[in-house]
């Protein structure tokens, strides 16, 4: 049997929390605020950018995703307007990428 | 700290440092906590005081709600069993709720007249924590509170206008 290195172990560790989050996410979205689903859905994507950083798979423009999403994300507690737009930008960041790559 | 600057000043704090909390800071936090007020006296409240950075991480695994890494984490609970026994339904439904919430609000005031920061949290794995800590069928884990030296203070949210919801004497607008 092939026996694990420590950087596996670590990679483990970090997608079994991420697992955790979007498990627990779930669960607690059947009674929490709408607007809290995307808000769950974005964080979890700030996290798994997190987990590829940490592995040297996150390219330029996925470490800038994280930071948007990680300065932007808390609008949804108090402007319900600003933080889907805040989803829009972001996802237009992702069809400008695609585009840029010569996608689509 | 005059108790106005307090209550105005708390803020939901989610960027903590390092830095630890010293043990009698926080025996001052919960002893502000017992002092809340209580429907019929009933205090059907305990509180988890979590300290251990493992553990503390453990139960950041299932709080989606939880940002940041804070020095230390209380987990609120009901004693459904307490509340019902001497208010029965609405004791138990409703009374024990209000209870810890006084009481949340005290120890985050507590905490942040003794410069600590808080963030009260309900986005969590009720039944991970429930099953983590072994709790019995009546002790509801409600709430959690993340205490710690801020990192980041947020800005002041906004607020609704007092003359928007207090009506003195008499309600006076339709719907």
């Amino acid at each position: 049997m092939k026996s694990s290195t420590g950087a596996e172990d670590k990679s483990r560790d970090e997608f079994f929390v991420l697992l955790a989050f979007l498990v627990t996410s779930a669960r607690n979205c059947v009674e929490e605020p709408k607007l809290y689903g995307p808000f769950r859905l974005i964080d979890g994507a700030s996290r798994l950018i997190e987990i590829l950083e940490g592995a040297g798979m996150a390219d330029k423009f996925l470490v800038a995703v994280r930071k948007k999403i990680d300065d932007g994300k808390y609008s949804v507690m108090g402007d319900k307007d600003e933080f889907i737009k805040f989803l829009d930008d972001l996802t237009l960041d992702f069809a400008d990428k695609l585009k840029s790559e010569g996608g689509a | 700290m005059e108790t106005f600057d307090a209550i105005k000043g708390r803020r939901s704090v989610r960027k903590y440092t390092d830095r630890k909390i010293p043990k009698e800071k926080l025996e001052e936090i919960m002893e502000a906590a017992v002092w809340s007020p209580s429907g019929s006296n009933v205090q059907a409240w305990e509180f988890i005081v979590v300290e251990n950075n493992d553990a503390i991480k453990k139960i950041k695994t299932f709080s989606p709600g939880i940002f940041g890494n804070p020095a230390v984490m209380i987990i609120v609970c009901r004693d459904l069993k307490r509340a019902y026994e001497v208010c029965g339904e609405l004791g138990r439904d409703i009374l024990s709720l209000m209870d810890i919430s006084m009481a949340s609000e005290n120890i985050m005031l507590a905490a942040y007249d003794l410069g600590i920061g808080s963030c009260a949290v309900r986005s969590f794995g009720i039944s991970a924590v429930k099953r983590l800590y072994d709790l019995p069928e009546q002790i509801n884990p409600e709430l959690l509170i993340t205490l710690g030296y801020p990192e980041e203070t947020p800005k002041p949210p906004k607020r609704r206008e007092v003359g928007e919801v207090v009506h003195w004497g008499r309600r006076q607008v339709e719907g």
